[in-house]
């Protein structure tokens, strides 16, 4: 499907008027970070195992090639069918095929940012076949037919009253008040489809090149159940998330679960190697891993950006970045959002989609340092613009900085290089804030250019002494 | 066709790492000795002792909601699990058949108390279950998971369908932390000669199935079991 150019200036305005998103985006990022920080102050370990998970994460990338080649010869060692696909249409394409394939009428779909990327459930309703989430979050947007506002908890801007209502249209229930009976109202009814789905669907969190072994991570059990019960396991997967050996696999479970949610261990990890043995009594009897590339190689393909394909969707930097928590997922236009949505998006959708993007942050620099792979979104971050501005340059917009602020910078070079002009400027601003100061000495409202500040935030009054002069007394003294 | 898009992306690849679409020489960057870098280990030399590391794996397992008890003997397994499904009043059970719990005889033990066994080769008999009994292969102290690795005398939805979930876990079983556990298990895993001989499965438990998806608000029991009992057998 055709993703329209994102307008993150846009919704970003938009979301910010909305409060029960912002208070619901608070309690989430507030919750999410400080398990994480706990996790991490009880983990001495932590710091060193970003290293390594880092150091893993790029032989893995330096060598994509070749370990991927390795996966598919143990994964079909094991019993498992590779597939390839070029791009999210192929993907789909061939996941459809497999169903169509094998008979199969219901899919159960446990979370996979993947499959959302390829839009994966439109179509498998296209060719007539019912897709249900299980994951109870995104059960919920499911039925309620929105987009999910953050990664780790879709439906976390959804009040129990939202959901209790919801559950009583769509699935005729009463209406309830508790979480715990809206939890087993989804539990019964989606037991139902865990028991009659013929197919499951699931993502990767990572997979093992040396075993052909696949590691997915879950607290609920519907991937569990999703990979068990239906005769059929489809399993999507970007090139990015394979790994080397087996041994690897303690030292990123343990990053990616601390940061995720700050938990120790998830409640569920599954190791799963092919379809079920022959004499299993239970399990899938066919297993397939499609492996997807579209657009990650073009990241590969640059240097400079290349660490964007470390990332191994933990949410660490979604709950720690300034401008996410006040702005949720949707404003960022497509399934990944917040600093990783950033760096991105772009790249998979291509620069004229998503321009605004890079510019979507302050550049504190937060999400480098909880980032679990030690992603360098910073200096990702300056690479894109400067393509942006490159990009702009070419279509003869001169360059992406507009007339106010070539001149904004001339004039404060100016300032900045000549003492006397700008001893001068400071005194008299004191002065000149006058018609704008407010009586409890705030500036609210500046004219043109300055407004762009002053429309979402105050700046405090200009002192009658500079610090330059109190500090020139102080020392007298 | 999927051979075609298969070429093509790892023509991809090569061309933006190498510069070039034929495949390296390997290895050159390649850290094969990386899996002998083993990460630094978390357990003390005092959690070594087979008692400091059953202690803290009962202190996890309560810690997230689950259930965990000392046993000290084979007998004691079978009089907690008889009086347990007394007391709850099931009908339907399911259990595996390994050594300890065909040795236990717990299967014909309840199914001559009244209860009806669901078999794991029909999912809808197994939906009837309330209960399912396995063993854990390995427990990890510092997380309070346990360790339950599929074969065909352990199916893997004896311990994933009913909503109460009941294992044995030999003391003796028990290490340390995920390294520890991973230094266990991976020649189970890595150079086996026939793929029959890996498990298709392996699944880390950690309590009871929960989600904070609504609200926030912590519910236990959600698609998984609601309720796991660890019964650590001296």
């Amino acid at each position: 499907m055709e993703i329209n150019k994102i307008q993150f200036k846009k919704d970003s305005s938009a979301a910010l008027k909305d409060l029960n998103l912002k208070k619901a985006l608070r309690n989430t990022t507030d919750r999410f970070r400080s398990a994480r920080k706990k996790a991490s102050e009880e983990f001495d370990e932590l710091e060193e195992l970003r290293n390594k998970a880092r150091e893993i994460k790029s032989e893995t990338i330096d060598n994509l090639d070749h370990y991927l080649e390795m996966l598919e010869s143990n994964v079909t060692k094991a019993g498992g069918k590779i597939h390839w696909a070029k791009d999210g249409e192929e993907a789909s394409r061939i996941i459809v095929e497999i169903a169509l394939k094998g008979g199969v009428k219901l899919v159960v779909k446990s979370k996979s940012m993947a499959t959302e990327e390829v839009e994966l459930n439109h179509a498998l309703e296209k060719a007539g076949l019912k897709a249900v989430e299980t994951d109870l979050g995104e059960y919920i947007i499911q039925l309620a037919n929105e987009r999910p506002s953050h990664i780790l908890a879709p439906a976390i801007h959804k009040s129990k009253d939202d959901i209790s209502r919801l559950f009583s249209e769509k699935l005729n229930t009463p209406v309830y008040t508790e979480p715990e009976q809206l939890t087993k109202v989804a539990r019964e009814t989606l037991r139902k489809e865990f028991l009659s789905a013929e197919m499951g669907v699931s993502g990767v969190n990572f997979a093992v090149a040396e075993t052909g072994t696949i590691a997915i991570v879950e607290n609920e059990g519907n991937a569990r159940l999703s990979t068990t019960v239906p005769r059929i396991h489809v399993a999507l997967m970007g090139i990015e998330k394979v790994i080397p050996r087996f041994r690897d696999l303690p030292i990123l479970l343990s990053v990616l679960i601390r940061s995720a949610t700050g938990q120790k261990m998830s409640t569920y990890v599954s190791f799963i190697t092919g379809p079920k043995r022959k004499i299993d009594k239970d399990g899938p009897e066919e297993f397939h891993l499609v492996i997807m590339d579209n657009g990650r190689s073009r990241i590969l393909a640059s240097e400079e950006t290349r660490e964007s394909l470390y990332c191994i969707r933990c949410g660490a930097c979604l709950n720690i970045c300034p401008v996410y928590r006040q702005v949720g997922g949707h404003s960022y236009g497509w399934v990944y959002s917040g600093p990783i949505g950033a760096i991105i998006t772009p790249q998979l959708l291509g620069i004229e989609k998503a321009s605004e993007l890079p510019f979507a942050s302050s550049l504190c620099g937060a999400c480098k340092d909880v980032c679990p792979v030690r992603i360098d979104f910073p200096k990702v971050l300056l690479e894109l613009r400067k393509r942006v501005v490159e990009w702009k340059a070419e279509r003869g917009r001169g360059g992406a900085a507009g007339f106010f602020e070539r001149l904004g910078v001339r004039a404060w070079r100016i300032s900045m290089e000549n003492k006397s002009l700008y001893k001068l400027l400071s005194y008299l601003s004191y002065f000149l804030q006058y018609p704008w100061l407010t009586s409890d000495g705030r500036l609210r409202s500046l004219p043109y250019p300055f407004s762009r500040w002053t429309e979402d935030r105050d700046l405090p009054a200009v002192a009658k002494t500079s610090f330059r002069k109190r500090w020139k007394e102080i020392r007298r003294i | 066709m999927s051979r075609d898009s298969r070429e093509e992306i790892l023509r991809r690849i090569r061309k933006g790492l190498y510069g070039s679409t034929e495949p390296k020489n390997r290895p050159t960057k390649t850290k094969e000795n990386l899996t002998n870098q083993e990460p630094k280990e978390i357990t003390d030399e005092f959690l070594t002792n087979k008692k400091a590391l059953t202690v803290q794996f009962l202190e996890e397992v309560r810690k997230i909601s689950g259930n965990a008890d000392f046993v000290d003997s084979e007998n004691g397994i079978k009089d907690f699990i008889l009086r347990f499904v007394e007391e709850r009043g099931f009908q339907f059970f399911t259990v595996w058949d390994s050594d300890l719990l065909r040795s236990l005889n717990i299967r014909n033990t309840l199914e001559s108390r009244g209860l009806q066994y669901a078999s794991p080769d029909d999912k809808h008999e197994m939906a009837k279950a309330d209960i399912g009994i396995t063993e854990a292969d390995f427990g990890i102290a510092n997380s309070g998971t346990i360790v339950l690795l599929a074969n065909e005398r352990q199916p893997r939805t004896v311990s994933l369908i009913p909503s109460i979930h009941i294992a044995i876990l030999k003391s003796d079983k028990i290490v340390g932390n995920i390294n520890d556990l991973f230094a266990h298990i991976t020649n189970l895993f890595v150079g086996v000669e026939s793929v029959d001989n890996i498990t298709s499965c392996m699944t880390f438990i950690t309590g009871p199935s929960r989600t904070a998806d609504i609200e926030l608000n912590l519910t236990l029991g959600v698609h998984g079991p609601k309720e796991i009992y660890v019964l650590v057998l001296d």
